[in-house]
């Protein structure tokens, strides 16, 4: 399935695409950037409350962000729908995530699909390879 | 039909986030939280189908990356 960019101006466009995660109440879709070189996928910890999850009920991980800093992360399996196929992904939530948009990583999601990005054509292009 | 995402309707959110129903902007708030409550005290019943945060221009210029997993 192809993604066209999120794109603010000409030259202000980003790989971000919605991702529906479900919840306690049903399925709601988020927006998550494409982020290859994040090991996980990171929401910020308000998504958790809309889904009706605990965040803290779960695992919890550090992640060392760009900076050396540790990102507490809080590691849950929920299941989720990309690109028309449903399927369990780990996704983790964070109260330190300090950018408003949420980060689609590679666990669970570079496992299911190849990836491929357009900048020249602001596409992103996700197929299956389940 | 496009995701709303994807559409210049969004553009006057930047820095928002916007609660969505059957491609239409229902709310909007300084967090994703208030966005989606707004929402569901306009809906009723019927459910928040997405909640977006729509990016600004400084948003954009990023060097995302998350690595290295410790317990």
């Amino acid at each position: 399935m192809r993604f066209p960019y999120f794109q603010l101006e000409k030259d202000n466009f980003a790989p971000i695409i919605p991702l529906k995660i479900l919840g306690r109440e049903g399925w709601i879709t988020f927006e998550a950037y494409i982020d290859s070189g994040a090991s996980f996928s990171i929401f910020n910890i308000d998504r958790a409350e809309i889904l009706g999850i605990h965040p803290k009920r779960e695992e919890k991980i550090y992640l060392t962000v760009g900076d050396g800093g540790l990102l507490e992360v809080y590691i849950h399996r929920l299941q989720v729908e990309l690109s028309d196929l449903r399927f369990m992904a780990q996704i983790g939530f964070s109260y330190q995530l300090g950018i408003g948009f949420n980060l689609l990583g590679r666990k669970s999601f570079f496992e299911h699909f190849r990836i491929c990005f357009d900048d020249k054509k602001r596409f992103v292009e996700v197929y299956n390879i389940m | 039909m496009k995701n709303i995402l994807f559409t210049q309707k969004v553009k006057k959110y930047q820095g928002k986030y916007i609660a969505v129903v059957k491609n239409k902007v229902v709310s909007s708030g300084k967090d994703a939280r208030e966005a989606f409550s707004l929402a569901k005290k306009i809906l009723g019943r019927k459910k928040v189908e997405g909640v977006y945060y729509i990016p600004q221009k400084k948003d954009l210029f990023t060097a995302l990356c998350v690595f290295h997993i410790s317990n």
